[in-house]
C-alpha cells in the first residue's frame, strides 16, 4: 500500500528544491496513474474521450494528504503527471522498438503493439529531441509543450499550473509549435 | 539564436496577427534589412501554416491506454482460483498470455485474460464464451487444445494448453526451411484447419505468430475462432468499419498482412478466407516473405487486394512446381479460384509429393519410401497380431444376421441395411466380443436361413437375427439373440420403429445385446460406447440411405448416395461415417455404366478430400483408409501408398476384406506373388465359407502363369459349389491360356447376352481374344465394330479393344490402344501388364513405355 504522507512530503520536498525527491516520486505516481488508467480505459465507452485533468486529479487526490500541502502543490502534480507521462511514451516506444530488433520480434497478435503506430512513434521521437532543445532556449515554453501534449492540459489549466496568464499560455503554445516544427522537418 | 529570442518572439507573433496579406510588408520593416532575421521569422510562421495538425492531439489518452495495456503485467506472481500464474508469455487483442500451473491436476497452463474492453461488452463475451466453447471441442494433435474459459471475480481467461516450442514467426525470421522440412509442416498446418472446418470452425487469424512449432516438432496451431469475438468488437466500435479509420486516434487492431481480400472487406467470410491465410503463411514458409507485406498497412491492404504475389522463382529449383502452385492457389483473391476446402489442400500435398518423388527419385527419397513402406508392414503385423491374439482370447463370437425386411414400402427398404450395419459397428467398440464382420454376414442377405445353423456355419456364441415388419403402416423390429450351442432364446423383442429416432433405436438394441451377451465392461469399452458416431438423427437416416443406394446401385443411385451423405455431413459436419461413405460415392461416380458417370479426376479428387476429412474425424475408419487405397490402386497407381492405406485398414480390423483385395492386387501388379499368395490364404482365416480366398489365389496363379495350380483350385472349387455363378468366368480365363478356345467361348457368349452393357464391355475382351485365337477373326473384328459403336455413346476403355488385338496379332492397332487406354489412365492398365492374355506382345520395344506409363 502506498503511504500518502510519504508523497505528500516527497511533493512538498520537491517543491521545496529537493531534486531528488522527484525520482522518488516517480514510480509511486506512476503506479497509481496505472491503476487509473486501468480504471477509467475500462469505463471508457466507445465515442467517449477520456478527461484528462479528472484523471490526474484523482490521482491527486488519492496520493497526497490535502491538508499538509499548499493548493499549488497541485499544479506542479500535474507537471509531474505530463512529464511521467513524456517518459513513459518514451521508453514504451524505445521498448519497443528495442524488442523489434531482437528476439522479441514477434508480432504477438492483435492489437498490442498497434495501440501507438508507427507513424505516432516516429512524431514523439523526433519531437523529443527538438523539445530538448527548446527548454534550453526557452523552458517555459517547452513546459507549456510538455503539459499540452503529454498531460492533455487545455490553455487555462496550463496558466494555472505555470501561473502565468492564458494570453502568454496561447502565444508560447503557437511559437513553440511552430519551431519545433520546423525542429522536426530539419 | 538565444540572444535574439525575444525579438524573434516578438515580430513573429505580431506577425503572425496581421492578415496575411500585410504579413510580408510588415516583416520586412521590422526587420530592417536584417535578412536572418527576416528569414528565420519566415521559415517559423511558414512551418506553423504549412503543419496544421502538428502536436493537435495530446497523446496523454494515448499513453494511459499503452500503461493500461503494460498494467496487466500485474498478473505475473499472483494467484488466481486454481492458478499459480508464473510469467507474462505473450500479448494479443484479447489481452494477456501467461503461463500458469494448474493446481488442481499439476499441470502447466497457459492462461489468455481477456482485455478490460472486452469485459465490459457482455454481447462480446457472450460470444467469446461460445467460441471458446467450440474451438474447446477441437482435440487434435496439431491445435493447441482450449481447456475451457473460466471466471474468477472480475477476471474471465481462457485455459489452454500450454505449448513449449516457438512460433513459425520466430522460426521463419532465422532459419530457412527445406522442402521436406516445408512438406511436414504445411501438412500439419493443414491437417489442422481441415479438422477445426469440418468442425465448423473458421480460424480468422492465421498467421505464423499464431502457429507454434514444439520442441517435439509438431505443428500446434492457437487461438481457432476467437479472432471472430474480437475483430467483431472492434467493428462495433468502429475502429476497423473502412480504411479511413485505420489510423484514426492511432488504434488499428492488428495486422492486416494476413486477412483475406473478403476479411478485408468487410464481407461475410467462409473457411475459405482461412484458405488464403494459410497460403500466406505458406509462401512465408517458403520465401520467408510475406507476399503482401509493405511499408504502411494502406500499401498492405492495397497489396492483399490487388497484387499477384511474386512467384518464389529462387525456389524453383528446390522445390517441387506442385507445392509452389498449390500456394499460388490458396492465393487467389477469389474464394472461387481457391481450394474449396482445406481438406483438398491435403490431397495436393500428397500429389506434389509424389510428383516429387518421380521427379527427383533420389536415392535418398526411395530409401525413404521404402523404409516408410517397410515400418508400415512391420505395424501392419504388430497390430494383427495383437488383434488376434486378443480375438483368440476372447470368449464370445456374435454374428448379427442382416436384418430381413419382406415386402418393404420403397422408400423404408433402406432400413433393414443401415440398422443391420449401425448394430455391427457400435458392437465392434467392445474390447472381448468379436463381432462378424458385414463381409461375412452378406452370404445370408435376402436368404432365408435356420439363424442357429447361420450360427452354426459360421462358428459363433450367439446369433442375431431381426426382421422389419410392416404392421397397418407402422415399421417394428423384431429381434431375437440366440444361442447357437443349444438354440435357446436368450433375448427376445418387438419395438417400434420411428425414423425420426434411429440413435435411440440404435442404442436400445445395442445396449440390450450387450447385457445379454457381455457381462462386465471395462471402462474402455463404456467410454466407446458412450461415443455416438452422430448426434443428429436425420443425418443418421440419410447416411443409411446413403449406404442404401450405394448398395443397390442402379440407375441414378450413385448420384442419390452423394447427395444423401452430402446432406448428412452437411447436418453433422463431424459424423466421419458421412464423409467416408461420401468417399465411396464420389468414387463410384466414375464407374463406367453409372448415369451421368463424371470424369475420374473430378471424382476421385472428390472422393480423396472426402475420405481424408472422414479420417481426421475418426482415425479408426476402415473404409476410409480402404477408399483412399483405392484410389492410389486404380487412380494414381502409387503403389507404395496403395500397400499402406491397405496394410493400415487390415491392421485397423483384420475382417475388412476388401483391403485385403486390395492388397492383393497391389502385390500382383508389382508381380510380388508369394506375398499376394499369402495374403489370399489369410483371408481364409476370416473367411472361411466363401470362394473369396481360392478365386483370389486362382486369380493369383493366373497371373503367375501356372496354369496348372490355378485349374487344380478351379476343379476343386467346382466340386464345392458347383452352382456358383462366377466361378465359369474365372475359369474361362484357364481356357483362354491353355488353348481351350472352344470352351471359353462357350462361356462367355453366355456373358455377353446379358442386359447390362458393361457386363458387354467388360466380356468383350477375353471374347475377342478367343475369337482371335480360335481362327474367327471377323467375329473378332465384329465385337471391336461393336464396341466402337458403344463408345460414341458411353465411355468405353480402350483397352478391351488393344486385348483383342492382341488376340488378333495385330501389334500396331494394340499398342494404339494401349496407348490411349494409357492416355486415359485406365483403372486396370496396371493389372494389364502383368495378365497372360498380353504375352504376345511383351517382347515389343513400346510394351516397355506402357510398363512405364502404368508406374510399374
Amino acid at each position: 500500500m502506498l503511504s500518502t504522507i510519504g508523497i505528500t512530503e516527497l511533493l512538498i520536498d520537491w517543491s521545496a528544491g529537493k531534486d531528488d525527491a522527484l525520482e522518488k516520486l516517480f514510480p509511486l505516481v506512476e503506479k497509481e496513474l496505472h491503476r487509473l488508467a486501468h480504471n477509467y480505459m475500462r469505463k471508457l465507452q466507445p465515442g467517449n474521450t477520456l478527461q484528462t485533468t479528472a484523471v490526474i486529479n484523482e490521482t491527486y487526490i488519492r496520493l497526497i494528504d490535502q491538508n499538509k500541502v499548499q493548493w499549488q502543490n497541485r499544479a506542479h502534480f500535474f507537471g509531474i503527471a505530463a512529464n511521467m507521462m513524456r517518459r513513459f511514451l518514451l521508453n514504451y516506444i524505445r521498448d519497443r522498438k528495442a524488442k523489434k530488433r531482437g528476439d522479441g520480434a514477434i508480432e504477438v497478435s492483435l492489437a498490442d503493439s498497434m495501440l501507438v503506430t508507427e507513424q505516432k512513434s516516429h512524431e514523439i521521437l523526433a519531437l523529443e529531441e527538438a523539445l530538448c532543445m527548446l527548454a534550453e532556449i526557452d523552458e517555459r515554453k517547452a513546459k507549456v509543450v510538455e503539459l499540452r501534449y503529454y498531460g492533455g492540459l487545455n490553455a487555462d489549466e496550463i496558466a494555472e499550473v505555470l501561473k502565468v496568464s492564458v494570453v502568454t499560455v496561447r502565444r508560447d503554445w503557437t511559437m513553440a509549435k511552430a519551431w519545433l516544427a520546423r525542429e522536426v522537418r530539419k | 539564436m538565444k540572444n535574439n529570442w525575444e525579438k524573434v518572439e516578438k515580430i513573429f507573433h505580431t506577425t503572425l496577427d496581421l492578415p496575411s496579406g500585410e504579413r510580408k510588408t510588415y516583416l520586412q520593416k521590422a526587420c530592417a534589412g536584417d535578412g536572418q532575421l527576416f528569414s528565420e521569422i519566415e521559415s517559423l510562421i511558414d512551418s506553423l501554416e504549412s503543419e496544421p495538425g502538428f502536436l493537435a492531439e495530446p497523446v496523454f489518452e494515448l499513453g494511459l491506454g499503452a500503461m493500461h495495456k503494460n498494467g496487466q503485467k500485474s498478473f505475473a506472481g499472483t494467484t488466481i482460483g486454481f492458478y499459480e500464474i508464473h510469467e507474462k508469455i505473450g500479448a494479443g487483442g484479447m489481452g494477456d498470455v501467461y503461463k500458469a500451473v494448474d493446481t488442481r491436476l499439476n499441470r502447466p497452463v497457459a492462461l489468455k485474460f481477456l482485455s478490460e474492453s472486452l469485459e465490459n461488452d457482455r454481447a462480446a463475451k457472450r460470444q467469446l464464451v461460445k467460441e471458446a466453447q467450440a474451438a474447446a471441442a477441437l482435440e487434435h494433435p496439431n491445435i493447441c487444445a482450449v481447456h475451457g474459459i473460466e471466471q474468477t471475480g472480475e477476471h474471465h481467461f481462457i485455459v489452454m494448453q500450454y505449448i513449449e516450442g516457438r512460433t513459425l514467426a520466430e522460426i521463419v525470421e532465422k532459419e530457412s526451411i527445406g522442402v521436406d522440412n516445408f512438406k511436414s509442416l504445411a501438412r500439419q498446418i493443414v491437417t489442422a484447419v481441415a479438422f477445426a472446418h469440418s468442425h465448423g470452425v473458421i480460424h480468422r487469424d492465421l498467421k505464423p505468430g499464431n502457429i507454434m512449432l514444439t520442441t517435439e516438432k509438431y505443428i500446434k496451431v492457437l487461438d481457432f475462432g476467437l479472432a471472430k469475438v474480437i475483430r467483431q468488437k472492434h467493428l462495433i466500435d468502429g475502429e476497423i468499419d473502412n480504411k479511413s479509420n485505420f489510423s484514426q486516434n492511432g488504434l488499428v487492431i492488428g495486422t492486416v498482412s494476413y486477412m483475406s481480400p473478403e476479411q478485408l472487406r468487410g464481407e461475410k467470410i467462409d473457411y475459405r478466407s482461412d484458405i488464403f491465410s494459410v497460403g500466406i503463411v505458406l509462401y512465408e514458409l517458403l520465401t520467408k516473405k510475406n507476399p503482401f507485406s509493405r511499408k504502411s498497412q494502406a500499401e498492405t491492404i492495397a497489396a492483399i487486394l490487388s497484387d499477384k504475389p511474386p512467384r518464389p522463382e529462387k525456389f524453383k529449383s528446390d522445390f517441387p512446381a506442385g507445392l509452389i502452385n498449390l500456394v499460388e492457389k490458396c492465393l487467389q483473391k477469389e474464394p472461387e479460384k481457391r481450394f474449396q476446402s482445406a481438406a483438398e489442400i491435403l490431397v495436393e500435398l500428397d500429389k506434389a509429393e509424389s510428383e516429387n518423388y518421380l521427379e527427383i527419385a533420389s536415392k535418398r527419397r526411395r530409401k525413404f519410401f521404402i523404409k516408410a513402406a517397410a515400418a508400415a508392414v512391420i505395424l501392419a503385423f504388430v497390430l494383427a497380431f495383437a488383434y488376434f491374439y486378443a480375438a483368440r482370447r476372447s470368449q464370445r463370437t456374435i454374428a448379427i444376421l442382416p436384418i430381413s425386411f419382406e415386402n418393404p414400402p420403397a422408400e423404408k427398404e433402406y432400413l433393414a441395411g443401415g440398422l443391420t450395419q449401425s448394430i455391427i459397428d457400435k458392437l465392434s467398440n467392445l474390447s472381448d466380443l468379436d463381432v462378424k464382420s458385414e463381409f461375412l454376414i452378406a452370404r445370408y442377405k435376402g436368404k432365408t436361413i435356420e439363424p442357429r445353423a447361420a450360427g452354426k456355419e459360421l462358428n459363433v456364441d450367439a446369433v442375431y437375427a431381426g426382421a422389419i415388419i410392416n404392421r397397418a403402416d407402422d415399421l417394428f423390429f423384431n429381434y431375437k439373440l440366440i444361442r447357437t450351442s443349444d438354440g435357446v432364446v436368450i433375448a427376445s423383442d418387438e419395438i417400434k420403429i420411428e425414423e425420426s429416432k434411429l440413435i435411440e433405436l440404435q442404442e436400445n438394441v445395442t445396449s440390450r445385446i450387450i447385457n445379454e451377451v457381455k457381462s462386465n465392461l471395462t471402462d474402455e469399452d463404456k467410454n466407446r460406447l458412450a461415443k455416438k458416431d452422430t448426434g443428429n438423427d436425420e443425418a443418421k437416416r440419410l447416411y443409411f440411405l446413403g449406404r442404401y443406394y450405394l448398395n443397390r446401385r442402379m440407375n441414378d443411385d450413385v448420384n442419390n448416395a452423394v447427395k444423401s451423405f452430402n446432406r448428412a455431413k452437411e447436418l453433422d459436419p463431424t459424423y466421419a461415417k458421412a464423409w467416408a461413405g461420401l468417399a465411396d460415392a464420389y468414387l463410384s461416380q466414375s464407374l463406367p455404366g453409372v448415369e451421368n458417370a463424371i470424369p475420374p479426376v473430378e471424382a476421385v479428387g472428390n472422393a480423396k478430400a472426402a475420405a481424408k476429412t472422414a479420417l481426421l474425424l475418426d482415425n479408426t475408419l476402415c473404409e476410409s483408409y480402404n477408399s483412399l487405397g483405392m484410389i492410389s490402386l486404380k487412380y494414381e497407381w502409387n503403389w507404395t501408398e496403395a500397400e499402406s492405406y491397405f496394410r493400415t485398414a487390415i491392421a485397423r480390423d483384420p475382417d475388412f476384406l476388401p483391403s485385403r483385395v486390395g492388397l492383393i492386387n497391389v502385390l500382383s501388379n508389382q508381380e510380388r506373388y508369394d506375398e499376394a499368395l499369402e495374403e489370399a490364404k489369410k483371408i481364409k482365416e476370416t473367411d472361411s465359407l466363401s470362394i473369396l480366398s481360392d478365386a483370389e489365389l486362382a486369380k493369383i496363379y493366373y497371373r503367375k502363369h501356372d496354369f496348372e495350380q490355378m485349374d487344380k483350385i478351379i476343379t476343386d472349387l467346382f466340386d464345392k459349389n458347383p452352382d456358383n455363378t462366377r466361378l465359369p468366368y474365372l475359369q474361362s480365363y484357364l481356357f483362354l491360356k491353355t488353348g481351350k478356345y472352344k470352351e471359353a467361348i462357350g462361356i462367355l457368349e453366355k456373358t455377353y447376352q446379358s442386359e447390362k452393357i458393361s457386363d458387354k464391355v467388360f466380356v468383350s475382351a477375353p471374347l475377342g481374344f478367343a475369337y482371335a485365337k480360335a481362327n474367327r477373326p471377323a467375329e473378332a473384328l465384329k465385337l471391336i465394330e461393336n464396341l466402337d459403336v458403344l463408345a460414341k455413346k458411353i465411355y468405353v476403355p480402350a483397352q478391351e479393344r488393344a486385348v483383342i488385338y492382341i488376340g488378333l496379332g495385330d501389334v500396331d492397332k494394340a499398342f494404339e490402344y494401349l496407348n490411349k487406354s494409357c492416355a486415359e489412365r485406365y483403372s486396370t492398365l496396371p493389372s494389364l501388364i502383368t495378365d497372360p492374355l498380353v504375352d504376345d506382345i511383351k517382347s515389343d520395344a513400346r510394351f516397355a513405355a506402357v510398363k512405364k506409363c502404368a508406374n510399374l
